[in-house]
C-alpha cells in the first residue's frame, strides 16, 4: 500500500464519514485513484487533496483550494 | 544507521590521532572524571555542529607546546558510518600555527567520501558534505539521540514543548499537519465565498453585518483571551516549577547537611582506627625488646658454652691441686722429718731446756754448741717468729678471677627473663593480628566515606551554591502569592472564554440560518463539506497523534519498570494539555493514580531514558519516511544511578541490540596503591565494545603534559 492510500485509509475511518454521509465500508475507496472517480464529494474532495498534495509537495494552498473547490462546485450543481 | 568508528586527532586532550572502532550494540566508554569523556562527545558535537568560534580551545596544548614555532599541523573530528549498506566517511579539519605567544587557526574544512554498495567512492566538501551529513544523521533526530549529562535529559520540562515537538517528529503525526493546514485554508475560502455570496443577495444586510461584525469582534476577543490565559497558564507552570525546584533545593541542602555530618562521623571513625593502628615498631623493637624474640636460642648456646668452660676450668683446677699436692708430699717424703708443731715444746720449757743444756723430749744432754743446742735454738726462734705478725703469703691459685662466676650470674638472670621474652612471639602476632583487623575496617570506612565523598560531591554539581538557596528561600513566599494571583486570574479568564463561547455559537446560529436562506446552496454545501474535512484531517491528526502516546506510554513503562528492576518506580503518565496555540506533553510519575511527587534523581534520570529509549523505538516502527535505526550518544547519564543500578541499566541498554554509546565514570576505581583499575562487577556487564580513557603521568600545572589514551577492553 502506498503513502497515499495509507493516508485516505486513515481519513476514511473517521466517523463522520459513515455516520453523516452514510457511506458505507463497501462505499470507502482502497486507493486514492478509486477515491478521485468516488460519487462522493468528500471522498472525492479528500482523495483529491491528498493526490495533489503527496504528487506536488510544494503545491501551493491556493493551487489547492482552487482545484478542489472547482471540482466540488461542480459535482454539487 | 551505526557508527563504525570516532577519530580525534590533536583535539583537547587527544593527543596525535585516537581512534574509537565501534560495533554495533553498546559500546562503553570507561574513564574516570576528568579522563577525555565529555572531550570524545564534545568531539561528535563539533563534527555535527560546531562553527568557526574559538578554534584555538578545541586544540591539544601537547600537540601546541610540541609544534612552537615548527610547521602547521593538523586537529580533525573524523567519523565513519554505515546506513543502507553505503559507507560514509566525514571529517572535519582545521590547521594550526603556533608562533611567538599566537595561536593561527586556519577555517575549518568539512569533507565526506561515500562508498556505495557496489565500492564505487566519490568526495565531497563545503555545502555538499554538510548536506550529506544531515541527510545520514538527520539533526531533528540527533537533538533527540546526543545527550551530556543527566540535566540535558530533562528536556521534557513541562514548561517547554520539547516532548510534543519529539512525538510530532517522530509519529507520523508532523506528517497530518499539512493536511491541517491545508484543510483550514480550504475551510476559510469556503467561508468567504459563502459570506460573499450572502452579502450581495441579503435582504437583511444590516442584520448580517452586525452578526458578522459581533462574530468578528467575539473571536477576537476570545483569541485575546485564549492568548492571555496560555500566557498565564505558561507563567504558573513556570512558577509550579520553581517552586518544585526550591523543593528539590531546600532537599538537597537537607541531604548535604546528612552527608555532610555522615562523612565527619566517617572520617573521626577513619583517624581512630589510623591512631589504634600500631606504627612504632622502632619502640617495639628496642624499648620493648622485640629484638629479642629469638634470643632463647642463643641463652642455650651460652648456657652452653658457660658449662663448658666450667668443666674445662674445674677440670684444669683439679689437675693443678693434685699436681699441687703431690709436689708437697714428696718434698716431705724426701725431709722424712716430721717436725713437732710449732710452740711444741713451749716457750718456757724451751728456754729452761736451753738453760740446763738438756733435752727433755729427747732427754739428752745438750751442751752449748753441740747440734742437739743449736736445734732447740733454731726451734725457739721458730716459734718466737711465729708469734710475730707475718705477711700472709697468698694461696697460690690457677685462675686469679673467676669470671665464670659472672658469666653464670648472665645467665641466671637472662634466664629469669625467659619467661617475659617467650611472650613476644605471640606479642608480635598479636599485634599483626590487630593491625590487620583495623586495616579491614580502615578499608571498610574509607570505602564508605568515598561512596559519601561521590554523593556529596553529585549534590553539590546538582544544586545551586550555598548562597543561591538562601535568594530562592526569600524568593518562595513571593513565588507562592503570585502562584495564587495567576490561579485565580486564569479562572476569570475561563470564565470569560465560556462566556465568549457561548454568545459566539449563538450568534453563528442566527448567522447560519442566514446564510441557508440567502447563499446559494452549493456554496453552503461547499462550505459544508470543507468544514468537514477540516474536522476529519484535524482529528485524524489527533488520533494518529494519541496513538502514538499511549504506545509511547505503555512502552516507555516497559522499559521504566526493566530499568528500575525490583524498585519502586510509579508509572509514566503522558497527558496532552492545549492551552491557547499552545501544545505540550506533560510527563507525569503516578503512584497508584495519584501524582508521585518530587521523585529522586535517579527515578528522573530512568524516566527520561525509558522515554527516549521508548521513542526510539516506536519511531522505527511507525514512521512513513524510513525504518532506519540512529545510534544514541549518552555522557555520563547515569551519574545519580551507583553501580548496581548502572550495571542493570547498561544490560538492559544491551538487550535492545541497538547502537548506543555510553560513556560513565562508573567502574573506574582505585587499587590499594592508588593506582586505576576497572572493577570487577564490570565482567557482569554485557556489551559489545568497551573502552578505557586514561590520561598519562601528567603534570597537574601543566596542561600541556595531557594525554588521554584509550585502551580496548
Amino acid at each position: 500500500m502506498t503513502r497515499k492510500d495509507k493516508l485516505l485509509k486513515e481519513y476514511m475511518t473517521h466517523p463522520l464519514i459513515q455516520d453523516k454521509y452514510s457511506i458505507t465500508s463497501t462505499q470507502i475507496p482502497k486507493s486514492v485513484y478509486e477515491g478521485i472517480s468516488s460519487s462522493e464529494p468528500i471522498i472525492k474532495a479528500i482523495a483529491h487533496i491528498i493526490n495533489e498534495v503527496e504528487k506536488y509537495p510544494g503545491k501551493s494552498e491556493v493551487e489547492v483550494n482552487q482545484m478542489i473547490r472547482k471540482l466540488l462546485n461542480k459535482s454539487l450543481t | 544507521m551505526i557508527i563504525k568508528s570516532v577519530t580525534l586527532e590533536n583535539f583537547q586532550c587527544y593527543y596525535d590521532i585516537k581512534s574509537f572502532e565501534f560495533s554495533s550494540g553498546l559500546n562503553i566508554i570507561l574513564g574516570d572524571n576528568g579522563e577525555g569523556k565529555t572531550k570524545f562527545f564534545e568531539g561528535v558535537v563539533w563534527l555535527f555542529n560546531g562553527n568557526r568560534f574559538k578554534l584555538d580551545k578545541l586544540v591539544s596544548k601537547k600537540k601546541l607546546k610540541e609544534e612552537y614555532n615548527n610547521d602547521l599541523f593538523p586537529v580533525s573530528v573524523s567519523m565513519s558510518v554505515e546506513i543502507n549498506n553505503q559507507e560514509y566517511f566525514f571529517k572535519k579539519s582545521f590547521y594550526v600555527e603556533s608562533k611567538e605567544n599566537s595561536i593561527i587557526t586556519s577555517d575549518f574544512k568539512l569533507v565526506c567520501w561515500h562508498t556505495n554498495e557496489n565500492g564505487e567512492r566519490d568526495s565531497f566538501e563545503g555545502d555538499t558534505a554538510s548536506n550529506l551529513l544531515d541527510e545520514v544523521f538527520p539533526p531533528e533526530i540527533r537533538r533527540y539521540s546526543m545527550f551530556k549529562g543527566e540535566a540535558e535529559l530533562n528536556i521534557f520540562k513541562s514548561g517547554e514543548e520539547a516532548l510534543s515537538n519529539l512525538v510530532k517528529s517522530f509519529s507520523n503525526a508532523k506528517y497530518y499537519d499539512k493536511y491541517c493546514s491545508y484543510g483550514n485554508y480550504l475551510r476559510k475560502k469556503a467561508e468567504k465565498e459563502v459570506d460573499k455570496d450572502v452579502k450581495q443577495s441579503s435582504q437583511n444586510k444590516e442584520e448580517f453585518d452586525r452578526i458578522q461584525m459581533n462574530i468578528k469582534s467575539k473571536k477576537e476577543k476570545l483569541k485575546s483571551e485564549n492568548k492571555l490565559m496560555s500566557k498565564e497558564c505558561g507563567n504558573l507552570e513556570q512558577i509550579k516549577e520553581d517552586l518544585q525546584d526550591a523543593d528539590k533545593h531546600f532537599d538537597n541542602a537537607k541531604s548535604l547537611k546528612i552527608i555532610k555530618s555522615k562523612i565527619s562521623k566517617l572520617s573521626e571513625e577513619k583517624e581512630a582506627i589510623q591512631r589504634r593502628i600500631v606504627t612504632d615498631f622502632t619502640i617495639r623493637l628496642f624499648d620493648q625488646r622485640w629484638i629479642l624474640i629469638h634470643f632463647e636460642k642463643i641463652q642455650e648456646e651460652f648456657n652452653a658454652k658457660i658449662n663448658a668452660f666450667d668443666k674445662d676450668r674445674r677440670d684444669e683446677e683439679k689437675r693443678f691441686n693434685i699436681e699441687k699436692g703431690k709436689a708437697q708430699r714428696s718434698q716431705e717424703i724426701l725431709e722424712q722429718i716430721t717436725p713437732l708443731p710449732v710452740g711444741v715444746p713451749s716457750l718456757s720449757h724451751m728456754e729452761e731446756m736451753l738453760n740446763e743444756q738438756f733435752c727433755k723430749v729427747c732427754n739428752r744432754s745438750a751442751e752449748k754448741g753441740s747440734e742437739a743446742y743449736q736445734f732447740m735454738e733454731k726451734r725457739l726462734h721458730e716459734f718466737i717468729n711465729s708469734q710475730q705478725p707475718k705477711q700472709v703469703k697468698p694461696k697460690e691459685k690457677l685462675f686469679r678471677f673467676n669470671y665464670l662466676s659472672k658469666l653464670w650470674s648472665i645467665s641466671d638472670n637472662s634466664t629469669r627473663q625467659l619467661r617475659k621474652i617467650r611472650k613476644i612471639e605471640q606479642e608480635i602476632k598479636d599485634v599483626f593480628d590487630f593491625n590487620r583487623s583495623m586495616k579491614i575496617k580502615l578499608a571498610d570506612i574509607e570505602d564508605k566515606l568515598n561512596k559519601k565523598e561521590r554523593e556529596f560531591e553529585k549534590i553539590i554539581a546538582k544544586s545551586s551554591a550555598e548562597e543561591d538557596l538562601i535568594s530562592i528561600y526569600s524568593k518562595v513566599k513571593e513565588w507562592k502569592e503570585q502562584e495564587s494571583r495567576f490561579e485565580m486570574s486564569i479562572e476569570d479568564h475561563k470564565r470569560t472564554i465560556d462566556s465568549l463561547e457561548t454568545k459566539l455559537k449563538k450568534l453563528e446560529i442566527e448567522k447560519e440560518s442566514i446564510d441557508s436562506k440567502d447563499a446559494k446552496g452549493f456554496l453552503v454545501e461547499t462550505r459544508s463539506i470543507l468544514r468537514d474535512v477540516e474536522i476529519i484531517f484535524n482529528e485524524t491528526r489527533e488520533r494518529k497523534y494519541e496513538e502514538f502516546l499511549q504506545n509511547l506510554e505503555q512502552k516507555s513503562n516497559e522499559i521504566f519498570s526493566t530499568i528500575n528492576v525490583d524498585d519502586f518506580t510509579g508509572e509514566i503518565h503522558l497527558t496532552k494539555e492545549v492551552i491557547g496555540d499552545s501544545e505540550k506533553i506533560k510527563v507525569n510519575l503516578l503512584e497508584n493514580g495519584n501524582l508521585y511527587e518530587n521523585p529522586n534523581q535517579s527515578l528522573q534520570t530512568t524516566k527520561h531514558m525509558a522515554l527516549l529509549f521508548a521513542i526510539s523505538e516506536l519511531a522505527s516502527e511507525v514512521s512513513f519516511y524510513s525504518s532506519e535505526e540512529y545510534p544514541m550518544i549518552f555522557d555520563a547519564p547515569t551519574s545519580s544511578f551507583g553501580l548496581r543500578k548502572t550495571l542493570d541499566f547498561l544490560n538492559l541498554v544491551n538487550s535492545t541490540e541497538k547502537q548506543r554509546i555510553i560513556a560513565t565514570y562508573e567502574f573506574v576505581g582505585r587499587d590499594s596503591s592508588g593506582n586505576q583499575e576497572i572493577e570487577g562487577e564490570f565482567s557482569n556487564v554485557n556489551r559489545s565494545k568497551a573502552f578505557w580513557l586514561r590520561r598519562e603521568a601528567f603534570d597537574k600545572n601543566d596542561l600541556s603534559t595531557i594525554n588521554t589514551t584509550i585502551t580496548t577492553l
